[in-house]
């Protein structure tokens, strides 16, 4: 490149420098700096307000899972109960224990001196 | 501000800044750990401090004032959400104009993918009036809307703001070597208009 041509580049590249600096050129009012600062921390704010609510959403997940385990232990734990009344029921009716002499002498076609007896000795 | 004020765990989040603390003002690193602390008005003057050069980024990577506004708005917030993970002992501006140069570049992405289903990009500048600019600009603006858009952020990051290829490398996520290159095709495209309006004059 000879010293001509390598001129004319320079000269090309300042006048090409000055044309950009002069379309990119930022706001040169000091207040359009101050309202961008605002906006700025105001968006901030908002975000911690969005951070804010994504606590609470993450609790309600919390919850909701500590709700539907709760639901499933009380299920469980109410259809236990109801087993063992329906057993202790039915134990009841065939537990000879459960039977007085004068019932198990009727059904068993027995004496009273029989029943008590057997109702002592089990057999 | 709980957010900011969790314990720095991520040493390899700024592993590509190369700028130290020898670059960095002694007051703003106090601002940096009083920001971290949670400390909103040292959070307030860093961005006073910042947002000019922010603008400046933004604005060599998108089209528009609006979109610049909006990448450094995001940018901001995003640097405000991530302030935990920045060790102060690094230049808190190297690492801003990254994250606002990802913030532009973003929404560089987004409005091209939507104006592929719109009108072709025209002339989308900062250009208003025409008795405002010289056809030499008027010209030039066209040009610029016309180059891909990480030869116009080079050229402009390098000419207009006067960072260096290894910066803007860094910045756009490129190799230094292809912000080399891209610097001397927008600068032949842009070359080339002058010429045109220098033989029509």
């Amino acid at each position: 490149m000879n010293d001509d041509r390598h001129l004319e580049l320079v000269r090309d590249d300042d006048e090409l420098t000055r044309a950009l600096r002069a379309i990119y050129a930022p706001p040169s009012d000091s207040a359009y700096w101050s309202f961008l600062e605002r906006r700025i921390l105001d968006r901030i704010v908002a975000g911690e307000g969005e951070a804010w609510w994504a606590v609470p959403a993450a609790w309600l997940r919390v919850g909701l899972l500590a709700a539907g385990i709760a639901v499933i232990a009380a299920g469980t734990l109410m259809l236990r109960t109801q087993t063992q009344m329906a057993r202790a029921e039915y134990e009841a009716v065939i537990d000879p224990t459960t039977i007085d002499a004068p019932t198990l002498a009727a059904r068993e076609r027995l004496s009273e001196q029989q029943a008590n007896v057997r109702l002592l000795t089990g057999h | 501000m709980t957010a900011v004020a969790r314990p720095q765990t991520d040493r390899r989040w700024l592993a590509a800044t190369v700028r130290t603390v020898a670059d960095q003002p002694a007051d703003e690193r106090e601002l940096v750990l009083a920001a971290q602390r949670g400390e909103r008005e040292a959070f307030s003057r860093l961005v006073r401090t910042h947002e000019r050069r922010a603008y400046a980024v933004a604005r060599a990577i998108v089209v528009n004032h609006e979109d610049a506004e909006d990448a450094v708005q995001e940018a901001f917030l995003h640097a405000y959400r991530a302030l935990h993970r920045f060790l102060p002992d690094q230049a808190f501006g190297a690492w801003l104009h990254r994250i606002v140069a990802n913030a532009a570049l973003d929404i560089t992405r987004r409005r091209k993918v939507r104006d592929a289903d719109e009108l072709p990009e025209t002339v989308a500048s900062p250009f208003r009036d025409p008795a405002e600019g010289s056809e030499l600009r008027h010209r030039l603006e066209g040009a610029l809307a016309q180059l891909p858009a990480r030869q116009r952020a080079v050229i402009v990051l390098h000419d207009v703001e006067g960072y260096r290829h290894a910066e803007i490398g860094r910045m756009l996520g490129i190799p230094e070597g292809t912000a080399r290159s891209d610097l001397h095709y927008a600068r032949s495209a842009l070359r080339a208009v002058l010429g045109s309006v220098r033989s029509e004059l």
